[in-house]
């Protein structure tokens, strides 16, 4: 306990993923879902980045860059979705949004 | 000559395939201008090979093709025809082709012309070549033919309920005796190792040296009585005789060709061919006898009470099959063989006849209503009496011959059972002789018991009436070939096909006793015959009244098809619905349906996993993750090791 | 006990705290707040590591312009009344934090235990030093080793740009494509309501039953009966027209 080493930062990593895994089964709110997730994706990039600074390596860190990209656009899109249902006078309830089933 | 043995059944085989084929096109009416021909080819080779074997003694033979080609196991296809087979193919082929001419004038204006044209053929090729096999097996899949083209025939008016289970009740009781003849086929095999016929290593020759090879006589017995079990089947031989009254159903014709001359005599030439495995075996020659002899008799009860026409003359027909049977049984061959030949000529007559008279009295059959036809139908009475005189056994006619000659042999042979068969034979003649004359009496003499203003017969037109003639011919001559007895040219003839069986001399004093005998009681029942039915001095229905019980016992055919209902139909019917309600329906239709019914259940209540909320399907996937997670820490990793 | 290690816990402590606050946040405003500063936080994480860039790029990128657009978002959406803003079973309740206390004694299992570990590498903190920093070292591998992945992810944002604006679209124009108005039947049987003679047999082609109740129709959707199944082929049909 003497020095940071990866262990340290792969516990915060599962931390956080395990916050945003939970914030996913249970609130009903979509938005606070994606943000729930958005949170799961940068504890990975935690993760990632982790490894690569104990390998010396830079591919970790590349790897979080694209993703940090691709999650750029997908929040575009799924806001998007959002946005177009709330338009279209569904709720934004989850637990409302059950067309899978009929 | 061996060259063109494969002409006699090919002939009548493409005669069948053409007008089964173009038949309801093309040819339709015309059908017997395709039949009649091959039928006349067939009969013109026979003629030829019957001459040449008269020739030369030995045996010709054809090679056809190899059916089964397995190893040590070899089953060739050929023809082979020594003098018994000669016999067997004029027979066929006289009293074929003299059916096929009679059919043209009988089955005029029939729908199925095309069809009666076609099956006749096909009977005429299996019997054909039942009769030129060289080995079990062959024999074996003609012997089944014969029996289909007779369910084919019997059953020719298909739209007859009682004619389909005519043509039923037939095929299956052959079945059953084809059961103990597969079963004779089997042990035979595995006893003797071939299924050949003949040569060296032939298993004829095998079981004349049976002690010598080391096979025991109670396996010969076995394979004999199995044997004739099949011989039962399809010679109506009791107790399988009950299929051969209801064949009648089928058209004269039918009758003439298939039960009285060929068909019912394929069993009668397959004991006789296996003769060597019979003579190895005294319990399987009794057992030929007693059934024979018994048969002989049971027949001729039965016809005295009948009251169909044709009835009458197919209880003649088991009657003497009955007789050719104990024939064989008491190791009379060449007088069976006699007797079948003649047998052939006299009964087609018969049925032939009896064909022309139901024809002219407008398919009526029974003989209650008939009366005074002499009048109407001479050629028919002309003919119809010679027939009758000839299987009454009247001197000189054909019938007297054979049948004397299978009583002198029953009396003079070996067997234990001889005379008492001998004695039999004579009661059958006899009573053979009674109805007959009953039938010819009630007929064509007497006041007419019909309706005159109804009905007025006609004599039938030349396409019938010639085979009846031409069948006359033999059957008042056929018999001086086999004269002087035991000692004409026909028993010298067939003596290269029966080598192993000794020679019994015959006494004169001997042949003309029994000659005498045979007259009187053919004579006696002639008479009788004569005082009831047409002087009416003794009253039949007195005499029925007198005995009431034995009278229906008789009407009845012995109940032997009341018997079979009750003891074999029933239960079988009942198993079988058994086995079907049970069984199939609440087994496995049950187990089948319930398969998918519990998987429909379980469906349903899997239904429910199904909620369609993103919510859920999330906790799924965490969950299965965190499953996977653990399995693998479980399993593969070294977390617990 | 050095500095690192106190900037460690320190650091930890509050994002593991504002992420808590992300999921427990009753206003939808909240949770976006604090997930910003959880992002902060994981931005100190990234610089710890050496990953200068990638700490500055998600604090411009993700906080400033993705939760920014969150919270618009938010913001455009009809505020509910949320009752509970648990999910309604408390089956999923109890699972899923049973699921989380589970997994991450997995992890922390695989974490103690953990046998691979990677060395070995060229990006050595001299190294990265001697090319000129962690935004020079990156620029280097980006451009020649993932060139492709670089191209194709400015392909993914160009698509996504698409998608956004196509998805945004206002209400006439969307629904031009998106919605059918109707759903079209055919589950009319082929001749359930007409008279085919039976089969020379005496069999019917097909086994109508003539006390099948016929389907009906939802609220939401009329139902066309149709017996052809080419009519009917576009999309909203006759109504189409209107714009």
């Amino acid at each position: 306990m003497n020095e940071v080493t990866v262990e340290h930062f792969l516990f915060l990593s599962a931390a956080l993923f395990i916050i945003g895994m939970m914030g996913v089964l249970t609130r009903r709110n979509i938005l606070i879902i994606f943000m729930c997730i958005e949170l799961m994706v940068a504890a990975v990039s935690v993760s990632l980045v982790a490894f690569a600074w104990e390998s010396n390596t830079l591919d970790g860190q590349i790897f979080v860059l694209f993703a940090l990209a691709i999650a750029a656009a997908e929040a575009a899109v799924g806001l998007g979705i959002i946005l177009a249902l709330s338009r279209r006078g569904k709720s934004v309830d989850v637990d409302q949004l059950h067309e899978l089933r009929d | 000559m061996s060259d063109f043995l494969f002409l006699i059944p090919l002939l009548p085989l493409a005669a069948f395939c053409i007008n089964i084929v173009l038949g309801r096109s093309l040819i339709r009416e015309h059908a017997h201008l395709i039949s009649i021909p091959a039928v006349l080819g067939s009969w013109i080779v026979s003629v030829l090979v019957l001459l040449d074997l008269n020739d030369n003694e030995n045996a010709i033979s054809q090679r056809l093709f190899t059916w089964i080609p397995s190893g040590d196991f070899n089953v060739e296809v050929s023809l082979y025809a020594d003098q018994l087979t000669a016999i067997m193919l004029m027979v066929v082929t006289t009293v074929g082709l003299l059916v096929h001419v009679y059919s043209v004038g009988y089955m005029h204006g029939d729908p199925g012309y095309y069809r009666f044209f076609s099956y006749l053929p096909l009977f005429v090729f299996s019997m054909l070549m039942l009769v030129l096999a060289d080995n079990l097996l062959v024999l074996f899949v003609f012997w089944e033919a014969v029996g289909l083209c007779s369910y084919f025939l019997i059953g020719y008016y298909f739209r007859r309920r009682s004619a389909n289970n005519a043509a039923k009740k037939a095929f299956i009781v052959n079945r059953i005796g084809d059961l103990g003849f597969g079963l004779g086929i089997m042990l035979a095999f595995w006893t003797f190792g071939t299924i050949s016929f003949y040569g060296e290593d032939g298993l004829f020759e095998m079981a004349v040296e049976h002690e010598a090879l080391g096979i025991a006589g109670g396996t010969m017995t076995a394979i004999g009585i199995l044997l004739f079990i099949g011989a039962c089947g399809k010679s109506a031989q009791f107790p399988l005789h009950v299929w051969l009254p209801d064949a009648m159903e089928g058209p004269t014709p039918v009758s003439a060709l298939i039960h009285a001359a060929t068909m019912v005599t394929a069993g009668i030439y397959m004991t006789a061919r296996s003769y060597t495995i019979f003579i190895s075996s005294e319990t399987a020659m009794l057992f030929v006898a007693v059934i024979g002899a018994f048969t002989a008799v049971m027949a001729a009860t039965i016809a005295l009470t009948q009251n169909d026409i044709k009835r009458v003359v197919a209880y003649s027909t088991v009657s003497q099959l009955g007789y050719m049977a104990f024939a064989l049984g008491t190791g009379a061959w060449v007088a069976a063989i006699f007797h079948l030949m003649t047998h052939a000529f006299f009964k087609g007559l018969l049925f032939l006849g009896c064909g022309s008279v139901i024809h002219g009295m407008h398919e009526e059959q029974d003989i209650r209503q008939m009366g005074g036809l002499r009048a109407h139908m001479p050629i028919t009475f002309v003919t119809f009496l010679v027939g009758a005189l000839a299987n009454a056994g009247l001197i000189p006619l054909a019938g007297f011959w054979s049948k004397d000659e299978i009583i002198v042999g029953a009396w003079i042979s070996d067997s234990p059972f001889g005379k008492v068969a001998s004695v039999l034979g004579l009661i059958a003649a006899f009573l053979t002789a009674l109805y007959m004359f009953r039938l010819v009496f009630l007929v064509f003499f007497g006041k007419p018991r019909y309706d005159t203003q109804q009905i007025h017969p006609h004599e039938s037109g030349p396409w019938m009436t010639w085979p009846l003639i031409l069948l006359v011919i033999p059957s008042l001559l056929i018999g001086f070939i086999g004269f002087p007895p035991e000692d004409g040219w026909f028993q010298h003839f067939l003596h290269h096909s029966f080598e192993h069986v000794e020679e019994h001399h015959v006494s004169l004093t001997m042949t003309v006793t029994f000659g005498v005998l045979s007259t009187i009681a053919a004579a006696g029942g002639i008479f009788v015959a004569w005082m009831t039915y047409s002087r009416g001095a003794i009253s039949a229905e007195a005499v029925g009244e007198r005995y009431p019980a034995l009278y229906q016992f008789l009407l009845n055919k012995w109940y032997f098809d009341e018997l079979y209902d009750r003891v074999l139909v029933r239960p079988m019917k009942t198993f079988s619905m058994f086995l079907w309600r049970i069984v199939d329906v609440g087994v496995i239709d049950a187990a089948v349906n319930g398969v998918a019914t519990g998987i429909g259940g379980i469906s349903q209540r899997l239904r429910h996993v199904q909620t369609g909320l993103v919510a859920n399907y999330a906790l799924a996937i965490a969950l299965g993750m965190v499953l996977l997670v653990g399995v693998y820490f479980a399993g593969f990793s070294n977390l617990f090791r | 006990m050095s500095w690192d290690v106190v900037f460690f816990y320190l650091i930890a402590a509050v994002s593991i705290m504002t992420a808590l606050g992300v999921v427990a946040a009753r206003n939808p405003v909240h949770s976006g707040i604090f997930l910003i500063l959880c992002f902060v936080n994981i931005a100190g994480i990234f610089v710890m590591m050496g990953a200068e860039f990638l700490a500055v790029i998600q604090i411009i990128v993700y906080t400033g312009a993705i939760l920014v657009l969150v919270l618009f978002v938010i913001m455009l959406v009809d505020p509910e009344d949320l009752p509970s803003f648990h999910t309604a079973e408390p089956l999923q309740r109890y699972l899923s934090f049973m699921l989380g206390a589970v997994l991450l004694l997995e992890v922390g299992a695989a974490i103690v235990t953990r046998t691979a570990v990677g060395g070995g590498g060229e990006a050595t903190p001299e190294n990265i030093a001697a090319v000129g920093g962690n935004v020079q070292a990156l620029g280097r591998v980006i451009y020649s080793r993932y060139l492709l992945a670089f191209e194709v992810t400015s392909l993914v944002l160009t698509v996504g740009v698409i998608g956004a604006v196509v998805l945004a679209l206002p209400e006439r124009l969307g629904e031009r494509i998106g919605t059918r108005r109707s759903t079209i039947s055919l589950s009319h049987t082929r001749g359930a309501d007409l008279e085919l003679p039976e089969g020379p047999r005496g069999e019917t082609p097909i086994n109508v039953d003539r006390n099948r109740p016929a389907p009906t129709p939802t609220p939401q959707r009329t139902l066309i009966m149709t017996k052809d199944p080419d009519a009917h082929t576009r999309v909203g049909g006759p109504s189409e027209r209107r714009l």
